[in-house]
């Protein structure tokens, strides 16, 4: 196997400093898309909150709050990329015996449960939900395990190994139960196993895993009724309307509404008479599609695209397969969650309660995500170092 | 895929990212660009809230301006009975529910009690979806009280409609017609005749005329429905209004209908009938009254009635099952337009016009009635044909022969017609009897009118052919002609059929279509001028022109019916007079299995000042002969429009009411 620095295009011709200064190699593309496409979230989730309008005073609680996290994240954000990627390796033991502890707790009774999954903390009036971060934590855990003493290669017993860990975690956001972020942890697994140079039969293995897995859990009592049809429902939209299809169909409805260029940030007639709920977080996509039309979404997917250009592009150009197989975790994560959240208020995915990264209002989605970044951008700025 | 090559594997990751936003992408555009316009139904459907308003339903006024069917606006409390608890279901909820409903609307006035309500909801409509009126014409406190408790009573709801009002009770019915909830079929039928377009707005549970008057000028009768638009939120809030077009009231009727002649002519009908039908069972009659100038109905009484009133709250299934009784009185039936008779006598007028114009007879030709008429050349098993009860009336010309009814004298036309088939045609007594109406529809324009039968030779032998038990014979023989000439055999005509051709006899020859409406109008305002949307003139139906040498014989003859020594209508005439002459024609039908139905037939005044203004006939079944009972009864009639001071007033319905009886 080919030594991971060769992978970059490095110039022959040093940088003028004989140090190579990380802060030089800043990817300010992948800065600048983040801050563009938080900001703009902020204003999607304001047009979501701020009341139906007309006598009813405007809401700025929650674009208060948003614009809070979003600024907090871009600290997280620098934060993380200060600190070199590779001292996440040697902390992923650490990092990962917390991430569990917390997922132990918040299933017990000091986690309080909304929308029928018990998986938030409640501190001092903030929603903290662990199973969040414990993404991060699972991808940069999932990196070290991958790359470390490598020499046998991704055999069966390692990818075993491999899958029996990420089986913890996943089990007790599953007892939660979160469907949905269990999903981000299989993809992310899939898509970094699939760099680490897994056998094509293990991958085919795994996929029916996955398959057979699902099907499982759909018929075990662990879900709730109406998670489980939220997830059916899509196959049939018309079955139920007032259920789990109403949403989906209410979302579709005014995505379809906004046309090419949309009604106009604050005048969705959908979004301002509250038809499709969890406007704010979940399906803040539809207030993209109504009020901004098929332009607003374009630029809203094109900025997530840019994203994870920049995400894949320093994976290519990481130095080591560490900060590739992390690089991959994240793109891997973003990739599921934008296809999975904006597939659903169309209508092309169940419904699952997965936040849209910088877009959809929340705290700890917003600080997982900038994390997230941070740790591309580290690997990023320390191609050459 | 190989294990050494992480550039590679890098960028099947990158395709499949790829691949996903492609999708993303088309799936956006496909929504928002290509199947946009798909989606606005179901978001304007998701949105906004159209609340249907029924237009106040048009009048209906006789000639003077009467109004005969009003319209009057009142706050109903509705059940809809899905979501209603059920007496099986939940009975304590239903009780809970409906004793709420009871104690919100009791007032001092009116006590409203769970059982009258339960007995309300019992009358098991015919549209089972439809909403059920559980009380009409409450109070606006009372609506405040209902509604001031609407979440507790799931099921129940108050509606601004409108409701039909009789001001004379069933005076009319089957003319007038009465409404209902228009019917799935109906709504379906509209849908495809014309192309969903539903031009009438029409949606569940909104009044459409069902027969008569209001089934045939619905679409005047019934306005523009009103839309209220409103935007409500998703849960159901009511944000604002969009829009609201006010429902456009519907066009006055104004019919040619006189409503102290209609009065008159069924409380006449009713006197004679309910006598008839304490020993005949089901038996039925009916009178119509025509204006001869232009076929408009002045009165058109069917007995036995119905009252419109009952259609109104909804019917009860078993009071529908009575009416509709294919055995019972068929009290729906309006006989002066679907009953078909044997006009008997009454119909010999045409067959004397048809002798005079083949040239069978002349006014003052005389024959000699023994009694009993031997068929010339006789073909079939009948040979001898009598007199009602044999008698003999000794010489008779044209004009006596009316007055007495001499069935001897019209035997004789019908067999020589039939000898001088060659000469003047096999159907020459039918050609007359068509071109005077007989045999199809009149053309008025309710809907369930029948146009009685002309017996024809090709009919017998169509008859014979189809159904050999029924029919023993197919050839037409000349006892088959003789019978048709005093109008028995197979002759059948509606009551309607028999006053317009009368109709024609009066006024020379037209036949008119015979006519309720006279004009639509704007609402109505007292006092106001009448504003005319339109007018409807008479329509002539065909005409069989009648020189004065052949009419007038015909005239005098019927003249002599009412007036003469020897008329069959006379004494009917002398104990009842009208204050002009009136010319008319007694006809007593035999039907087999039952007594004799008796008719009459009659026009007048009969002066030479002007034509004749009315024309009538009556056809009361198993009521014996027409002398005896029709007679007289027109006779009444025709002394009460002959002068007015002597006409007694159309009861109101209000007026009933006062003095205790039923309406």
């Amino acid at each position: 196997m080919a030594a991971p620095g060769s992978l970059a295009r490095r110039p022959v011709a040093r940088t003028r400093s004989t140090v190579p200064t990380p802060a030089r190699h800043i990817d300010w593309i992948l800065v600048g898309a983040v801050v563009a496409l938080s900001l703009l979230g902020a204003l999607l989730v304001f047009s979501a909150t701020k009341g139906p309008g007309g006598d009813t005073p405007t809401t700025t609680y929650f674009l208060q709050r948003q614009l809070m996290f979003v600024v907090l994240g871009w600290a997280v954000m620098a934060g993380v990329a200060a600190i070199d990627y590779r001292h996440y390796r040697d902390w992923a033991i650490p990092m990962s015996g917390i991430v569990l502890a917390l997922l132990v707790l918040v299933i017990s009774p000091l986690g309080s449960e909304s929308n029928g999954a018990q998986a938030w903390f409640e501190l001092a009036g903030f929603q903290l939900q662990p199973s969040e971060f414990a993404k991060l934590v699972f991808i940069l855990g999932m990196s070290a395990f991958l790359t470390y003493d490598r020499a046998g290669g991704l055999d069966g017993r390692r990818l075993l190994i491999a899958f029996g860990l990420a089986a913890v975690p996943m089990g007790l956001i599953m007892l939660q139960p979160d469907l949905g972020t269990v999903l981000v942890f299989v993809f992310a697994a899939l898509g970094m196993v699939t760099v680490a140079g897994v056998r094509p039969r293990h991958l085919a293995i795994v996929a029916l895993v996955a398959i057979v897995g699902t099907v499982l859990i759909l018929n075990s009592p662990i879900l709730k009724a109406y998670q489980v049809d939220r997830l059916t429902s899509f196959v049939s939209p018309d079955s139920d309307t007032q259920g789990a299809a109403y949403n989906t169909k209410q979302a579709v409805v005014a995505i379809a509404g906004g046309g090419l260029t949309g009604q106009g940030l604050f005048n969705g007639q959908q979004t301002r008479l509250n038809y499709v709920p969890e406007q704010h977080t979940d399906f803040i996509f539809t207030v993209v599609g109504e009020e901004l039309g098929f332009l607003g979404g374009a630029l809203v997917l094109g900025l997530l695209g840019v994203i994870v250009w920049r995400i894949w592009r320093t994976a290519q150009l990481s130095r080591d397969e560490y900060g590739m197989l992390v690089c991959v975790g994240v793109l891997s994560m973003v990739v599921f969650q934008v296809f999975e959240n904006t597939g659903m208020t169309m209508g092309i995915m169940p419904v699952t309660g997965i936040p849209l990264p910088f877009v959809s209002y929340g705290g700890s989605s917003i600080l997982t995500a900038s994390a997230a970044m941070g740790l591309v951008l580290s690997v990023h700025m320390r191609r050459f170092v | 895929m190989s294990s050494d090559n992480p550039g590679l594997r890098l960028s099947v990751v990158g395709i499949v990212a790829f691949s996903l936003f492609a999708a993303l992408f088309v799936r956006m555009y496909t929504l928002q660009v290509v199947q946009r316009s798909d989606y606005e139904q179901v978001a304007s459907d998701n949105r906004l809230r159209v609340v249907h308003e029924q237009a106040p339903r048009g009048r209906i006024l006789d000639r003077n301006q009467n109004v005969l069917v009003d319209s009057h606006e009142v706050l109903q409390v509705i059940a809809d009975v899905r979501t209603l608890p059920t007496a099986e279901g939940e009975p304590e909820e239903r009780a809970a529910v409906l004793g709420l409903l009871a104690a919100q609307l009791t007032s001092e006035v009116a006590p409203v009690t769970v059982a009258s309500l339960e007995e309300s909801l019992a009358d098991n409509l015919i549209d089972p979806f439809a909403p059920v009126p559980l009380v009409t014409d409450i109070s606006d406190e009372q609506m405040v009280a209902v509604m001031e408790r609407q979440a507790d009573m799931p099921g129940i709801s108050v509606r601004r409609t409108t409701v039909r009002q009789y001001p004379y009770g069933s005076l009319g019915a089957h003319v007038l017609g009465y409404v209902g909830s228009i019917s799935q079929e109906k709504l379906d039928q509209i849908d495809e005749e014309t192309g969903g377009e539903n031009p009438g707005g029409y949606e569940p549970g909104d009044e459409i005329g069902r027969t008569g008057v209001e089934a045939a000028y619905e679409e005047e009768l019934r306005g523009d429905p009103g839309e209220l638009v409103l935007e409500v939120d998703a849960r159901g809030n009511v944000v604002g209004t969009v829009s609201h077009r006010l429902p456009v009231p519907g066009h006055d009727l104004i019919t040619t209908l006189d409503v102290n002649i209609q009065a008159l002519a069924e409380s006449e009908l009713a006197s004679r009938m309910d006598i008839v039908d304490n020993t005949y069972e089901n038996a039925g009659g009916s009178v119509v009254v025509l204006d001869p100038n232009s076929g408009g109905v002045v009165a058109m009484a069917s007995y036995p009635t119905f009252n419109p009133n009952d259609f109104l709250n909804g019917i009860s299934q078993e009071q529908y099952a009575l009416l509709t009784d294919p055995y019972g009185p068929k009290a729906l039936l309006n006989r002066a337009l679907a009953g078909e008779y044997a006009p008997g006598s009454t119909f010999k007028p045409f067959t004397a016009v048809a002798a005079l114009e083949n040239g069978v007879r002349t006014p003052v030709d005389a024959v000699n009635d023994t009694g009993e008429y031997s068929a010339q050349n006789c073909e079939g098993d009948t040979c001898t044909f009598a007199n009602s009860e044999s008698e003999p009336h000794g010489v008779v010309d044209m004009r006596r022969s009316l007055e007495v009814s001499s069935n001897y004298y019209y035997y004789e036309i019908g067999d020589v017609l039939w000898l001088r088939r060659d000469e003047v045609g096999e159907e020459a007594l039918q050609d007359t009897a068509r071109s005077f109406g007989f045999g199809s529809d009149t053309g008025i324009e309710l809907g369930e009118e029948r146009g009685g039968v002309v017996p024809t030779p090709e009919r017998k032998a169509r008859n014979h052919e189809e159904n050999p038990d029924a029919f023993p014979y197919g050839d037409w023989l000349s006892g088959d002609n003789i019978n048709l000439a005093i109008g028995q055999g197979e002759l059948l005509s509606t009551p309607l059929q028999l006053a317009n051709a009368y109709g024609a006899l009066a006024n020379g020859g037209t036949v008119w279509r015979p006519h309720l409406a006279q004009m639509v109008v704007e609402p109505i305002d007292t006092g106001a001028q009448l504003r005319v949307i339109e007018r409807f003139e008479p329509e002539e139906a065909g005409r069989h022109e009648l020189p004065p040498e052949e009419r007038q014989p015909i005239i005098d003859g019927l003249v002599g019916v009412t007036r003469g020594a020897e008329g069959t209508a006379t004494r009917a005439f002398e104990d009842n007079p009208p204050a002009w002459p009136v010319a008319g024609k007694t006809g007593t039908a035999q039907v087999v299995g039952k007594q004799n139905t008796s008719v009459f037939a009659a026009f007048g005044p009969v002066v030479p000042e002007q034509p004749p203004q009315y024309v009538a006939a009556a056809f009361l079944e198993q009521a014996g002969y027409g002398g005896d009972v029709a007679a007289p009864l027109i006779a009444r009639i025709f002394a009460g429009i002959a002068d007015p001071a002597q006409m007694p007033m159309a009861p109101r319905a209000a007026d009933v009411f006062a003095d205790g009886s039923t309406g």
